[in-house]
């Protein structure tokens, strides 16, 4: 209780509401100017040049989350589906990096985590069909570092999927997936929990 | 024994009280990027795995959902029509997650618990600026 009441007190007295525009508390992250020499490093799709299938139809104009660049996304052609529109952006922020997957119908799902995590591959994201939340099919969307090739999702049923990664993406549609597991170069075997 | 037990608490307690906080701020820097304009908190409290709550009716462009206790656990959000149709199905991620709507009608915002786990969710719908 205690930590619910926390949780309640730290976020009317610091986040947003009907009237924070008087007194929102805004925390700026700069936008990134360039793609930072750390997250090219890690991940080549973010050191090729860019192309003009690159660009995306920004839902509206201005930076991403956490300093992100729209205008320095690289982007990934993927199945088009019920979920996804079928195009992957990854784009460089301010010390994170994100994922941008414009939903079928319109608006596009964001996602981003911090370099260091990116990099150990927990940079992942879930579409899930409308309705109640249960088993069901979803699509997992990731970004690994250079030198992994294919991650393996674990799912119901004891279902094991082996899926290619391509410019440090992977994409897949699974029935309820448990785990990811992706062999990082230099430090071996990891698995996560699946969304 | 009762003395241990009691101190014992006491820390647990000052733990989930840091998760808390930190959660807060979290979701405070997260959702305040990119989606610059006016916002609504809502349905923020206790959550049980699956299930889900509904925002208020705004012309939104950009709703996110994000785990207060700071665990990191996977939330979802989603928007929904006046005739109660998705847009575009649930996103979901470890933390918070966030989609952006083009702002031109009015949605419900909503966010779900992924999680195995009981959490602390908020949810922030934003309407008139950001979210590319």
């Amino acid at each position: 209780m205690v930590s619910a009441a926390a949780a309640a007190a730290a976020s009317s007295l610091l986040f947003v509401g009907p009237s924070a525009s008087r007194g929102r508390i805004t925390l700026t992250v700069t936008e990134v100017r360039a793609v930072p020499p750390a997250e090219a490093a890690s991940f080549a799709i973010l050191h090729r040049p860019l192309r003009s299938s690159d660009a995306f139809a920004a839902v509206h104009p201005g930076s991403g989350p956490v300093g992100a660049n729209p205008a320095l996304a690289r982007t990934v052609s993927e199945p088009k589906s019920g979920l996804s529109a079928g195009v992957v952006s990854v784009v460089p922020a301010n010390g994170w990096v994100c994922l941008r997957v414009p939903f079928a119908k319109g608006g596009a799902q964001w996602w981003c985590q911090t370099l260091a995590l990116a990099r150990s591959g927990k940079l992942v994201m879930a579409l899930r069909p409308p309705g109640p939340l249960r088993a069901g099919e979803q699509l997992l969307v990731g970004l690994v570092p250079d030198g992994v090739r294919a991650v393996t999702v674990a799912a119901a049923g004891g279902v094991r999927h082996s899926v290619p990664v391509r410019s440090n993406v992977y994409d897949t549609q699974i029935y309820a997936p448990h785990s990811i597991s992706i062999d990082l170069p230099g430090s071996g075997a990891h698995r996560y929990a699946a969304p | 024994m009762s003395h241990h037990l009691v101190h014992r608490a006491r820390s647990t307690r000052a733990l989930l009280l840091t998760f808390a906080i930190v959660g807060a701020l979290l979701g405070v820097l997260l959702a305040s990027q990119g989606a610059a304009g006016y916002g609504v908190n809502y349905c923020a409290g206790w959550s049980s795995s699956g299930s889900r709550c509904e925002g208020p009716s705004h012309t939104l462009t950009a709703n996110f959902a994000y785990d207060d206790t700071g665990s990191n656990a996977y939330v979802c959000e989603t928007a929904t029509n006046s005739s109660g149709n998705s847009v575009g199905g649930w996103g979901c991620g470890y933390g918070y997650a966030e989609s952006c709507y083009a702002g031109n009608q009015l949605l419900h915002g909503w966010v779900a618990n992924g999680s195995p786990y009981w959490l602390y969710i908020n949810g922030t719908e934003y309407y008139s600026q950001g979210c590319p």
